[in-house]
C-alpha cells in the first residue's frame, strides 16, 4: 500500500507534456492558432441539419438507386460467375464420367474385336481351310511338280519379232540439245 | 485515474493463463505425436482414407509366327466372384447358384462350397469370362434385383489369352495362369519381356468414398509388354504336326517329335512334340484313353495325382526336355571326327563278319553273318556296328571326347525354351576319365549314352553348315506396343567344330545313305536329301524302341534340316522304315513351300512320267496324233476338243489316261478312286490306269523292291477321271539299322 501511494497521481504529473513542450512541437508550428488546450478537449457541438431541398432529395435518391443498382449488377455478375464456375465443374465431371464410361466402353469392344478375330482366325485355320477344300469342295493340293519355276537371274532382254527394224527411243529436238548444251550437260 | 487490478482479478488472470497454456502445452504436444511420433501412420490412412488406388492391368504382349500369324493375343474381359457374407436366405442362394452354373457353367458343388463360407466376402467363381457371357450375367442379376442378387454376385475386369489355332504349336507357346503368367514355352521363357509394368490411377476420394473429379487424379500409365515373332513358319511347322499326328496314328507310337532347322542360322522354323494339348484349356487331358482311365479312378489323392502327372506328361516339350539314345544318327559325328582328325578317309574299308570282340563282350553287328567288305561310305549306308565299333577306337577315348563336346553334347543348346535337359557327366553320357573301351565302342554307334532331341539336331545341323555350330532359337524379334521392333534375335556361331571339307564329306555320305542306303525311304526325287536313320531300345524297357531319322536337303545346298523321332511304334521300330518316310513326305512338302526348284536327274525323270500335251483346240483326230503314248478318252461328240483332265504339263506317267471334252457343258467323267496302297509301282500304275486315273511316285522307286503305302486320293471317294493321284512308295528291304 506504502508503494502504491508512493505513485501517486502526482508522481505521475512529471510524465505530462508541458505547454512550453507542446508549442515547439511541429504540428503546432503548422497551425499556431490552434490552442493545444483545445485540440486536447474537443467541444461537443450540436449541429443543426440543414433541410434538404426536393431537388438535393431527388438527386440523393437517384444516386442511392445507381449505386444499389451497381451492387445488385455486381452481386449478380458474381453470383453469375459463381453459378458459371459451379456449372462448368458439374459440366466437366459429367464429360469425364462420359469419357471414362466411353474408354471403359472402347476397352469392352477391343476386347470383343480381339475375341471376334480369333474366332475368325481359328476358323480358317490351314488345318480347317485344307479340310474343308478337300472334302468339301474336293479339291486336292497342288504339289511340287504343279510348280513350274521361272529362271530371271538374267539381265532385262528386248526381242523384237520378225525383221522390224527399232528407231532410236530418243526424243532430243535441237531445242533440248541447246538447253542441255547452255545447262554444260 | 485509472484503477489497478484487484487481487482477485490477479488470481483470475493468472488461472486463465494457466488453463491457456496447458492447453496450449496440450496442442504442442497432441501436435509432435501427430506429426513426428505418428506422423508416417497418420499419413498412410489419411491416405487410405482419402485416395483411391487402383492398378492398371499392362495389356500381355501378342505372340506372332514369323509370317505375322497371330498366335497368342489378349483382350480384356471379366472376372465373376461372389460375396458369400451378403447372403440372406437359402432361396438367394439357389438363384445364385442356379445363375452362375447355367450362364458360366461352374460345377456346381465348388460354386455352394464357396458360398457357404459365409465369414469371407470375396470368392472367385470364373476368370477370363467373356462379355456376352457376362451380359448374359448381368441381365439374370437383373432379372432378379428383388432377390438382391447383385449384392452377392459382383463382376471386375479382368484379361484373357487367346490361342486361336488351340493346339498348334503348343509346346513352343506354352499358355498363361489365372495370374496371367506364363507357363511353359515361350510365354514362360519370356514371362517378363511380354507382361509389361502395371500402371496405377490414383483417385480423391469424397465424403461417401466416391471418386472425385479428374483433377484429383493421377494417372500412371501401363506399360504394355512387348510383342514376340517368332522363327516358327505357320505352314512348316503345320506340314509337321499334321504329319506327326498321322504317324502317332500309323504307327501307334507312344510320342512323335520332330524339329525342323534353318540350316544357316539355326532358327527353328517348326518344333512339336505329340500328343499335345488344347492351348485353351491346357488343364484338360487331350489323351481321351488317360482321361478315362483318370476318370475311372476313385481315390482322390490317387486321381489327383495322376491327374497332375498327365498334364504334366501332356505339356511337356520332349524335343528338349526328353533324352534318349541316338542310335545310329550319332554315327555321323563319329565320321566327321574320325575325317576331321585323319583316322579315316572315303578310302578307308572294314570287312564286318557279323561282330566284334570288345574286352569281355562280342558285339555282333544288326545284321546277322555282316556286312562283308565295305568303304567307309557304305559302312554309314549299312549303318555298320563294327565298323564304327573300330573307327571309334581308332579315334580314342581322347579325341572322341573332344568332339562329343565340341557337337555340344556336354551342354545345353541355350535354345531359349524353358526346361532344356541337362548333360550331366556320368549319367547322361561317359565322363572322359570313366570312359573305357567298352564305353567308347557302344558310344561309337550311339548307345549307352543319351542325348536329347535338340542337341542332335543341332549338331547334325553343324554337318549340313560347314561344320558351324549354330545356336538354335525361337524368338526372331521383340517388337513394341507399336510394332517397332526394339530387339532383333542375331544368329550365334558358336563354334567351327570340323573343316567345311569334313562337313562337306560327311553330307556326301549321307546323301548316300538317302539314295541308296538305309534312308532311302526319306528320298525326293528332284532334291538331294542328306540323312541318317537312328533305331534305339529304351533303357528299362523291354522291346521299346526310338526310331529316328535326322538330315537335311538340299545336300549340295543345305537350307533345311530335320529330325523325326518315333517313340515306341508298334511293330516295325526301325528308323529306314518307320521314320525315314516321314521325313522324306515332310521334306518334299517343306522344300516345296520354301520354293525350292527341284533339280531331276535323268534317271529321276525316266522314272517320275511324261508331262500331259495341250490338246485343247485340236481336232478329235490331230489330238490322238498327238497324245500317242497315252489313252486318250474323248467325251461328247464334238468336233474340237474344248477341255482335258489331266490339264496341259501335269506329269504322268506313260500309258495313263487323258479324258477330252469335246461339247460345251458336257458333265465330267467321275469314276471311285481304287485301292493303290501294298502295289509295286507298275501294279498300282495299272489300276489305276484301269479305273481312269494317272498315278505320280512320290518316294523312293529307283530299287524294285519298294510298296505303296499311301495315296493323295482316298480310296472310295469319286474323282474326276484322267485325275493324278499321287501315290507314296516305300522299301522293306535293306532299311533295318542298328
Amino acid at each position: 500500500m506504502a508503494n502504491y501511494q508512493k505513485y501517486s497521481d502526482a508522481d505521475f504529473a512529471r510524465f505530462e507534456p508541458r505547454a512550453s513542450a507542446y508549442n515547439q512541437n511541429a504540428a503546432h508550428k503548422i497551425d499556431p492558432l490552434l490552442p493545444f488546450e483545445e485540440q486536447t478537449k474537443p467541444q461537443m457541438e450540436l449541429v443543426r441539419r440543414k433541410k434538404k431541398t426536393v431537388a438535393e432529395a431527388k438527386r440523393e435518391m437517384r444516386v442511392g438507386a445507381l449505386q444499389t443498382a451497381k451492387i445488385l449488377v455486381i452481386a449478380l455478375c458474381l453470383l453469375s460467375m459463381f453459378a458459371a464456375l459451379l456449372y462448368s465443374r458439374l459440366r466437366a465431371d459429367e464429360l469425364q464420367r462420359e469419357i471414362d464410361a466411353a474408354n471403359a466402353q472402347l476397352k469392352v469392344e477391343q476386347g470383343e474385336n480381339v475375341r471376334l478375330n480369333m474366332q475368325l482366325d481359328s476358323m480358317i485355320s490351314l488345318e480347317k481351310v485344307e479340310n474343308y477344300a478337300k472334302d468339301e469342295l474336293g479339291m486336292t493340293k497342288v504339289e511340287g511338280y504343279q510348280i513350274e519355276y521361272i529362271d530371271l537371274s538374267g539381265a532385262d532382254t528386248v526381242t523384237v519379232s520378225g525383221n522390224k527394224s527399232v528407231k532410236s527411243l530418243s526424243t532430243e529436238g535441237p531445242l533440248q540439245k541447246l538447253s542441255e548444251y547452255l545447262k554444260g550437260e | 485515474m485509472q484503477k489497478r487490478p484487484s487481487k482477485q482479478m490477479a488470481k483470475r488472470a493468472v488461472l486463465a493463463l494457466s488453463l491457456l497454456s496447458v492447453a496450449f502445452l496440450y496442442g504442442v504436444g497432441a501436435l509432435f505425436s501427430a506429426s513426428i511420433v505418428h506422423g508416417e501412420e497418420y499419413r498412410l490412412k489419411a491416405e487410405r482414407n482419402q485416395l483411391s488406388d487402383t492398378e492398371i492391368s499392362a495389356q500381355r504382349g501378342t505372340i506372332y509366327d514369323s509370317n505375322m500369324k497371330v498366335l497368342a493375343k489378349s483382350a480384356s474381359a471379366w472376372l465373376v466372384y461372389v460375396n458369400p457374407s451378403k447372403v440372406t436366405d437359402d432361396a438367394q442362394l439357389e438363384l445364385v447358384v442356379s445363375g452362375l452354373c447355367d450362364i458360366l457353367g461352374a460345377d456346381e458343388e465348388s460354386v455352394r462350397n464357396k458360398l457357404s463360407k459365409t465369414e469371407t466376402g470375396y470368392q472367385k467363381i470364373a476368370g477370363e469370362v467373356e462379355t456376352d457371357k457376362k451380359d448374359e450375367l448381368k441381365a439374370y442379376l437383373t432379372a432378379h434385383k428383388d432377390k438382391k442378387l447383385s449384392t452377392v454376385v459382383g463382376i471386375d475386369p479382368d484379361t484373357k489369352r487367346y490361342y486361336p489355332y488351340s493346339s498348334f504349336a503348343s509346346t513352343i507357346i506354352g499358355f498363361t495362369d489365372g495370374d496371367d503368367n506364363g507357363v511353359g514355352g515361350v510365354e514362360m521363357q519370356y514371362n517378363d519381356t511380354l507382361t509389361g509394368v502395371s500402371g496405377r490411377v490414383i483417385t480423391a476420394k469424397n465424403a461417401r468414398q466416391g471418386s472425385m473429379s479428374s483433377a484429383y487424379e493421377t494417372t500412371y500409365d501401363a506399360k504394355p509388354g512387348a510383342s514376340l515373332v517368332l522363327t516358327i513358319d505357320e505352314v512348316v511347322q503345320y506340314y509337321l504336326e499334321q504329319s506327326l499326328s498321322q504317324a502317332m496314328v500309323d504307327t501307334g507310337a507312344k510320342y512323335a517329335y520332330g524339329i525342323v532347322m534353318d540350316v544357316d542360322t539355326g532358327a527353328i522354323l517348326g518344333m512339336t512334340s505329340k500328343p499335345d494339348f488344347d492351348l485353351n484349356n491346357p488343364r484338360t487331358i487331350s489323351n481321351q484313353t488317360v482321361a478315362e482311365r483318370i476318370a475311372a479312378i476313385e481315390d482322390a489323392t490317387e486321381k489327383s495325382q495322376e491327374t497332375g502327372n498327365a498334364l504334366y506328361a501332356q505339356w511337356r516339350n520332349r524335343t528338349i526336355s526328353d533324352t534318349y539314345e541316338p542310335g545310329s544318327v550319332f554315327k555321323t559325328v563319329v565320321a566327321a571326327a574320325a575325317l576331321e582328325e585323319g583316322v579315316v578317309d572315303l578310302n578307308t574299308t572294314y570287312t564286318c563278319t557279323g561282330g566284334i570282340q570288345v574286352a569281355n563282350h562280342y558285339q555282333k553287328c544288326w545284321k546277322p553273318g555282316g556286312h562283308g567288305h565295305e568303304t567307309l561310305t557304305e559302312g554309314l549306308m549299312n549303318s555298320c556296328n563294327p565298323f564304327f565299333i573300330t573307327i571309334g577306337q581308332k579315334l580314342g577315348k581322347e579325341n572322341f571326347y573332344k568332339y562329343f563336346e565340341a557337337f555340344g553334347f556336354t551342354e545345353k543348346t541355350g535354345v531359349d525354351l524353358p526346361a532344356e535337359a541337362n548333360p550331366v557327366a556320368g549319367k547322361t553320357y561317359h565322363a572322359l576319365e570313366s570312359r573305357g573301351i567298352s564305353e567308347l565302342s557302344s558310344s561309337s554307334f550311339g548307345q549307352t549314352f543319351q542325348v536329347s532331341p535338340i542337341q542332335m539336331i543341332t549338331a547334325v545341323n553343324t554337318i549340313a553348315n560347314g561344320g558351324k555350330l549354330m545356336q538354335p532359337y525361337v524368338v526372331d524379334a521383340m517388337l513394341d506396343s507399336d510394332g517397332n521392333v526394339v530387339e532383333k534375335t542375331e544368329p550365334t556361331v558358336k563354334r567351327q567344330v570340323v573343316s567345311e571339307k569334313t562337313a562337306s564329306t560327311v553330307a556326301g555320305m549321307m546323301e548316300s545313305v538317302v539314295s541308296i542306303g538305309t534312308g532311302k525311304n526319306a528320298y525326293v526325287a528332284g532334291y538331294h536329301v542328306a540323312g541318317k536313320t537312328g533305331t534305339s531300345e529304351k533303357i528299362g524297357i523291354e522291346g521299346a524302341y526310338i526310331a529316328s531319322f535326322a538330315g537335311f536337303a538340299p545336300a549340295d545346298n543345305p537350307q533345311i534340316s530335320i529330325l523325326i523321332a518315333i517313340d515306341e511304334p508298334v511293330g516295325a521300330h526301325g528308323g529306314g522304315a518307320v521314320a525315314a518316310p516321314i521325313a522324306g513326305e515332310l521334306l518334299e512338302k517343306i522344300l516345296t513351300y520354301l520354293n525350292v526348284e527341284p533339280q531331276y536327274e535323268d534317271k529321276e525323270i525316266g522314272n517320275i512320267s511324261s508331262v500331259a500335251p495341250s490338246l485343247i483346240n485340236l481336232t478329235v483326230n490331230e489330238a490322238k496324233n498327238t497324245a500317242t503314248k497315252f489313252t486318250l478318252r474323248v467325251v461328247g461328240n464334238g468336233e474340237k476338243v474344248i477341255a482335258q483332265t489331266p490339264a496341259a504339263g501335269q506329269q504322268m506317267r506313260t500309258g495313263g489316261v487323258i479324258v477330252v471334252y469335246t461339247e460345251e457343258g458336257a458333265p465330267k467323267e467321275t469314276a471311285v478312286v481304287p485301292n493303290l496302297c501294298n502295289m509295286s509301282v507298275s501294279d498300282a500304275n495299272r489300276t489305276a490306269v484301269n479305273a481312269g486315273f494317272n498315278i505320280r511316285i512320290s518316294g523312293n522307286a529307283n530299287s524294285g523292291e519298294v510298296l505303296s503305302y499311301k495315296q493323295s486320293l482316298q480310296e472310295g471317294s469319286e474323282a474326276e477321271k484322267g485325275s493324278v493321284i499321287t501315290v507314296y512308295f516305300k522299301s522293306n528291304v535293306n532299311v533295318e539299322d542298328g
